[in-house]
């Protein structure tokens, strides 16, 4: 009898301890990944007639769709990145933005002429941790490689 | 049957309070990515360049309690909670509270933002500066928001990494500050 009465504030305390905690989703507040190790850019890889730029983004992270942003180096006609389909959120003061993450690579291709690929670019690209915090926007200076064949 | 329904009964009261638990834990945990320091630390000095082009420096609030909030426009946790910033302003600043909003940020964004929030604290423009200020606080990482709240005396009390809502920031502030009468 005295087991069934504390077995409702055993359980709520082992639930306690179990329930979902957004900061053990990111690894706790003292291990907050950096922007580098969240949103790890791969080598740019070109290929007959486009360019494929992929991230490796870590679990509980996501990146902006919008805020990423292309330039090749030198500067040349504008670049114009094709996205696969993201997740839609709506943000309060932002109103319906479309992110990418999930724990998974995000490939990104991009239509060159052939033979016109450019050999350097700057990529630029802004994203958020699902606990409540964003990271720095960053900027990356990468030189294009030729894909494997 | 009477077993059976007691036996329900008893899972519904489990199940009930085990929930109850979890949005009980959920809500205290989140945003509660604190830090209290294990030895009283004297904050580093930082400075602000704002809006009016005037330079202050952190010591210039000596003897208030300081709550330092880095923040920037891009950031939407950090948009959220600014109008609950303004709002503690102008609660406990008369009783000893000063918020300073260094922006990791480009001064266009800035101000248009402050005026369209009716911000009146302090904000820094100096993306250079504010990235400087937090990184002596601790924030190596960069992420935001990021609050650091200072004793009148000069020392870090606590570090807060994410938003904070209505019912933090009073719990965090209310008992750093005179009792008002």
């Amino acid at each position: 009898m005295r087991l069934k009465l504390f077995l409702p504030f055993l359980l709520l305390l082992g639930t306690a301890a179990i329930a979902k905690d957004p900061w053990r989703k990111t690894g706790g507040a003292n291990t907050l990944l950096s922007a580098e190790q969240a949103f790890a850019l791969m080598p740019v890889e070109a290929h007959p007639g486009r360019l494929m730029l992929r991230w490796q983004i870590a679990p509980g992270y996501y990146l902006y769709q919008h805020r990423f942003q292309l330039e090749s180096l030198p500067p040349a006609a504008p670049l114009k990145l094709q996205f696969p389909p993201g997740q839609t959120r709506h943000d309060e003061h932002f109103g319906d933005v479309i992110t990418h993450g999930g724990a998974q690579a995000l490939q990104l291709t991009l239509s060159v002429p052939v033979n016109q690929a450019p050999k350097r670019l700057r990529v630029q690209y802004q994203g958020c941790a699902e606990v409540g915090v964003c990271l720095p926007p960053q900027t990356r200076i990468v030189d294009v490689v030729s894909a494997q064949p | 049957m009477i077993k059976t329904l007691r036996t329900a009964a008893w899972l519904a009261v489990i199940a009930i309070t085990a929930a109850y638990a979890g949005f009980w834990a959920q809500h205290h945990w989140q945003s509660s990515g604190r830090t209290v320091p294990d030895a009283p630390i004297l904050a580093a000095e930082i400075t602000l360049t704002g809006l009016d082009g005037q330079t202050r420096k952190l010591s210039d609030y000596r003897g208030k309690l300081v709550l330092v909030n880095f923040w920037a426009t891009w950031c939407s946790p950090c948009v959220a909670e600014m109008p609950l910033l303004m709002e503690a302003q102008n609660t406990y600043g008369p009783r000893g509270l000063q918020v300073l909003g260094p922006a990791l940020d480009d001064r266009a964004s800035i101000e248009a933002f402050v005026q369209k929030l009716g911000i009146r604290y302090p904000v820094g423009v100096d993306y250079a500066q504010a990235d400087a200020a937090m990184k002596q606080f601790a924030n190596e990482q960069g992420a935001l928001p990021y609050s650091v709240l200072i004793s009148p005396d000069g020392e870090v009390i606590q570090t807060l990494l994410g938003g904070l809502n209505k019912e933090q920031l009073k719990q965090l502030l209310e008992p750093q500050l005179p009792i008002s009468f």
